[in-house]
């Protein structure tokens, strides 16, 4: 008892260096962002396509427009607020294709017969030799524009890093004694895999999620900037900071910083709290050892 | 032993050898290792870690290793282990034979309460839902835990060990196996708790009728709570006897070693005798006897071939000179 008291304290004093607040924050913000996103034709005092060339690149805190507008005349609150929508939707549907694909590919690697760990494996690592930006501007190129080609080439990008987690974690939980108790109870591989390990991941998985989130969301906006991504008149964060290139090289590059720094405080608001999903895991996991 | 009528087995293991692929050709693993267990009897399996008795009755569920390759018969029940199908094999673990592990707290799953473990169990058993809940915790309460529809709900964590042994017991007879294989059920616990577990074990056996193999490498043990015992050494069963003839009077010089290096509480303090070497593995067994390098009573004839069983009072051995009275 008198040695464990210790070691306690010490893991605690360590995890608790992120602190709460931090955590609490990045979820308080999420939750703002969200909210602003599903409710943005009430909270949106424009219409986020309304030009009006008198009122052009006004500043942020110009009466009647909170963020200022755009070279257009466009308000920016009101496109921020919309474009939150896709900003946010097409990460998350990278995210959630590229997982359940990562999972069965981990799954039946770390489960399965020997040869389908060697295929998947080696694919994947073959996979992770092109740089998943790259690949998205390959499907654009070959399918055209739109979010739709670059959302299922990131998804595919993306599965070999959610498979190569998952797998490594199913042989590990695979090799705990349980596992062989309920073979010797009559129970197959794929039920046990299925009914107890892959729920015994979920935590490592919601953690490996918010992080890919987070990639999602920078690689969609890069793809936006780049014209290959969101077409107009649909707009998205990435697409606000390309139509602001113009007023940046006046010198007002408000319109620009706007969008920008909302990507990067919700990407590190999404990394802060998969990191804390992590840590978590890491606990429970020491507890039932 | 000799009853007039004598009862098919539940488990009956013939000239088993069992090897595994290694760096410079197979290393064998077992040989010839032979076990017969009855309903309703108790059978011992007793000998130091890597002898082989765990590996033996894993074979018996089919569990064998990667690769390995086997000879001899293993049958369970009428059903042929090492030529059944996958289909017949899972069958056999449902229903048939049941086994209970050392650890209790790494045999289940510790994010799931012992209600769903033991109902999963059950419904795989062909068990409807509700009857399966039923049954679980009129289970549960026929192991000796308190308040046991309240502890459906608990997961394993919040039990101590003795009381998760007691859980998976109450699982592992959930489907009313003919064979129960116990392997070293009590090691992982304290020594108060190893007897209720051990009583509870075979008061459950001698109500089911069931066969029971109890591995251990507590001899004492073995011999207070087994009908027979076969002491096995370096793959290779040495000693086969009744619990008591055992303890009193063992046959093969291995066993006596294994007793005199067992502190007891009765009878002047004498200093301990630890079995001189370490115990082998197969592979590195000399010619001959397995023991013989390392048994005092050795000689040169010794060394000319494995000893086969051979009777010596009551207890079977793989000696050339059994009985104590034979040694210097």
């Amino acid at each position: 008892m008198t040695l464990t008291v210790p070691a306690l304290r010490a893991r605690r004093v360590r995890r608790n260096r992120r602190g709460p607040v931090a955590v609490v924050g990045a979820a308080v913000f999420l939750a703002v962002v969200v909210v602003a996103a599903v409710a943005a034709p009430l909270l949106a005092p424009y219409s986020p396509d309304a030009t009006s060339l008198l009122d052009s690149l006004l500043p942020p805190g110009s009466p009647g427009h909170l963020l200022g507008t755009d070279s257009t005349g466009r308000d920016v609150l009101s496109r921020l607020l919309y474009g939150a929508r896709l900003s946010l939707l097409a990460p998350l549907g990278v995210v959630l294709a590229s997982t359940v694909l990562g999972v069965a590919v981990g799954l039946v690697a770390a489960r399965g017969p020997r040869w389908a760990d060697l295929l998947l494996s080696r694919t994947m690592d073959i996979a992770f030799a092109f740089p998943s930006l790259l690949l998205a501007m390959l499907a654009v190129a070959v399918f055209g524009a739109g979010l739709a080609a670059p959302m299922v080439a990131l998804s595919i990008a993306y599965t070999p890093f959610v498979g190569r987690v998952v797998r490594s974690l199913a042989v590990q939980e695979g090799s705990r004694a349980y596992v062989e108790s309920y073979a010797v109870m009559g129970f197959s591989t794929t039920w046990v895999t299925l009914r107890h390990l892959l729920p015994n991941l979920a935590p490592a998985l919601a953690a490996q999620a918010a992080l890919a989130f987070g990639y999602a969301l920078i690689d969609l906006a890069t793809l936006s900037f780049l014209g290959l991504g969101v077409r107009p008149p649909e707009s998205d964060w990435g697409s606000m900071i390309a139509q602001a290139q113009p007023a940046i090289l006046q010198g007002l590059p408000a319109s620009a910083i706007v969008p920008g720094v909302t990507v990067l405080l919700t990407v590190i608001a999404v990394n802060l709290l998969g990191e804390h999903l992590g840590s978590s895991v890491g606990r429970t996991d020491r507890e039932r050892a | 032993m000799t009853t007039t009528v004598d009862p098919r087995p539940v488990l009956e293991v013939e000239g088993l050898s069992l090897s595994v692929p290694g760096h410079d050709g197979p290393v064998p693993l077992l040989a010839d290792v032979g076990l017969v267990v009855r309903p309703g009897e108790t059978v011992g399996l007793v000998g130091e870690s890597g002898s082989g008795k765990s590996l033996t009755i894993r074979t018996a569920l089919g569990l064998t290793p990667r690769r390995a390759r086997t000879a001899g018969r293993v049958t369970v029940d009428g059903l042929d282990v090492l030529s059944a199908g996958r289909g017949e094999l899972r069958e056999l673990r449902r229903h048939t034979a049941a086994m209970v592990f050392q650890d209790p707290r790494a045999s289940v799953n510790g994010s799931r309460t012992i209600g769903a473990h033991l109902v999963e169990g059950l419904r795989a058993g062909g068990v409807d839902r509700r009857q399966a809940r039923a049954r679980a915790v009129e289970l549960l309460e026929r192991v000796g835990i308190r308040e046991p529809a309240r502890a459906m709900r608990r997961h394993p964590g919040e039990f101590s060990g003795g009381m998760l042994q007691r859980v998976v017991i109450a699982g592992a007879l959930s489907t009313n196996p003919r064979l129960l294989l116990a392997d070293e059920p009590t090691t992982a616990l304290d020594v108060t708790t190893q007897a209720e577990v051990v009583s509870l074990l075979t008061s459950m056996q001698a109500e089911a009728g069931m066969g029971m193999v109890f591995v251990t490498h507590d001899l004492t043990l073995a011999a207070a709570v087994c009908d027979r015992v076969v002491v096995m050494y370096a793959g290779r069963v040495v000693e086969v006897a009744a619990g008591d003839e055992l303890f009193r009077s063992p046959a093969h010089p291995y066993t006596a070693a294994l007793l005199d290096a067992h502190p007891g509480l009765h009878g002047p303090r004498a200093a301990l005798r630890a079995v001189p070497g370490r115990p082998l593995a197969l592979a590195e067994t000399p010619s001959g006897c397995s023991f013989r390098d390392r048994c005092t009573e050795a000689d040169d004839a010794c060394a000319e071939e494995v000893p086969a069983l051979r009777r010596h009072g009551g207890s079977d051995a793989a000696c050339l000179r059994p009985g104590r009275e034979a040694w210097a």
